[in-house]
């Protein structure tokens, strides 16, 4: 057995998803936010994060263009070393300002991020509590960090509960971490509920807000806002790749020593600094997202919307509309299937095989953004009529 | 001879996947039974749930069958 004999299994998988091999798409030209070339044709982008529709946004590609010029293409260095300018401290300062906290640290990715707030977090002897349906970077992150690692229920508070009794005295160090907005199926934390375990048992908690930034809360501060459970949540993470439409990753709190998380996280100090272009395209979104509520307004009215007519078509979504829109399908070949028809139609989604979906079944992932124009909504409709309808999957 | 604990932890397993004739409590859990990872996840829940444990997932990185399984679980309950 070689060292990588084991890459066999790996090309027999991938083979098995045919010659369209989602995890091999191309967008070879990208038109607008939410339209692209891909194969040749235009394709409606409805698998993006680009919740906001912010990657073209004129103000954002300004910026972008003249921190390009002024400071150059990278930083070269660690945040630790050479990496640190002014403007990454000013977006530190930005963030912090915006949830009314009073320290934020901005990381490399929204990986990083999680990953360098837990490992900032948890030490020998403390405890971790997961979310069972939460996020890769959440496990890596746990998985990283001497901590004793358990898992709980899926947005269930009575089985945190029951685990945080469990631990008995070790529950006051115990972190417990959840999403706001789950990635796959758009579902909601009960984080109202979730919060009074925590501190019934004198527990802190961690929300991943990467999908749910700019996207609810009155103010766009995610669900921690939405729940109004801001002044018990411990510490907000976050991504700029989504609702921003950049790279880089934040982690906030109401705690003052989030500002000393630099010099506990590796994932913070061993990677280099993102580049001031980066930096300047997340303020100027970050401003975006503070004061053009009508962008937030539109991606509801367009999630609204498609969640509606998807519904009376009989497609198997989530139960309430959400930005994040899951379309269940039966068998894996019918998602597979349905991937490839509506890439043929001209609409690209995201595809979740066994066992990246949750619940272990099959699904499309949709993700609805305020820049989809009500042309493109018609279109992804019929898409989807005619290709679910083809496979049997109407109900 | 599987013990009580065993047998237990089978019926348990038994409500996340179907178990082949053959099955016994030194039956690979990955290799022979390809179980996912979540499934794995949903089992050691479901048993913390009955025995009112909890369990460390650092305690089951050697743990690949329901014999290891109940190893596991004769600790924590002990």
């Amino acid at each position: 057995m070689s060292l990588l004999a084991k890459f066999a299994a790996v090309e027999e998988a991938r083979r098995g998803l045919g010659e369209a091999d989602p995890t091999r798409t191309v967008i070879e030209r990208l038109e607008s936010p939410t339209l692209g070339i891909i194969n040749g044709a235009h394709t409606i982008l409805a698998g993006t994060n680009n919740y906001l529709g912010m990657t073209f946004d004129a103000e954002a590609v300004e910026a972008g263009r003249q921190a390009l010029a002024q400071a150059g293409t990278g930083t070269t260095g660690s945040r630790m070393a050479n990496g640190t300018y002014a403007a990454h401290v000013a977006l530190e300062a930005e963030l912090a300002e915006f949830y009314g906290y009073p320290a934020a640290v901005v990381f490399s990715t929204g990986y990083a991020a999680n990953l360098g707030a837990l490992a900032a977090l948890l030490g020998s002897g403390d405890a971790v509590l997961l979310d069972a349906d939460a996020h890769a970077s959440l496990f890596d992150g746990c998985r990283l960090c001497p901590a004793d690692l358990y898992t709980f229920r899926h947005n269930d508070p009575v089985s945190l509960d029951k685990r945080l009794s469990r631990l008995g005295a070790r529950a006051r160090n115990a972190l417990v971490v959840v999403e706001g907005l789950y990635g796959v199926l758009g579902d909601r934390a009960p984080l109202a509920d979730i919060a009074a375990v925590k501190d019934r048992h004198g527990a802190c908690l961690l929300v991943d807000e990467a999908h749910s930034l700019g996207v609810v809360g009155a103010e766009g501060r995610g669900m921690v806002e939405e729940a109004g459970v801001m002044d018990q949540v411990d510490f907000v993470v976050g991504t700029f790749s989504k609702s921003l439409g950049t790279m880089g990753g934040f982690c906030v709190s109401r705690h003052q020593e989030v500002a000393l998380f630099p010099y506990a996280s590796r994932p913070y100090m061993f990677t280099a600094s993102p580049s001031p272009a980066t930096i300047a395209c997340t303020r100027a979104a970050l401003r975006a997202l503070r004061t053009r509520p009508e962008l937030k307004e539109r991606l509801w009215r367009n999630a609204n919307r498609l969640h509606r007519e998807l519904s009376l078509l009989g497609v198997d979504l989530g139960d309430a509309p959400s930005p994040v829109m899951p379309v269940r399908l039966r068998k894996r070949e019918d998602a597979v299937a349905a991937w490839n028809g509506l890439l043929a139609e001209g609409v690209y989604v995201n595809l979740f095989l066994p066992p990246a979906a949750p619940g272990g079944g099959s699904l499309l992932r949709m993700s609805v953004s305020a820049a989809h124009t009500d042309d493109q909504l018609d279109r992804i409709v019929a898409a989807l009529a005619k290709v679910m309808k083809a496979l049997g999957a109407l109900g | 001879m599987d013990s009580p604990l065993e047998l237990e932890l089978r019926e348990l397993l038994a409500g996340i996947t179907p178990l082949p004739p053959d099955f016994s409590s030194d039956t690979d859990l990955l290799d022979a039974l390809a179980l996912e990872s979540t499934q794995i996840m949903e089992f050691v829940m479901e048993v913390e749930d009955r025995f009112d444990i909890i369990i460390d997932q650092r305690q089951l990185a050697e743990v690949r069958n329901v014999a290891q399984m109940a190893v596991v679980v004769g600790k924590a309950v002990a």
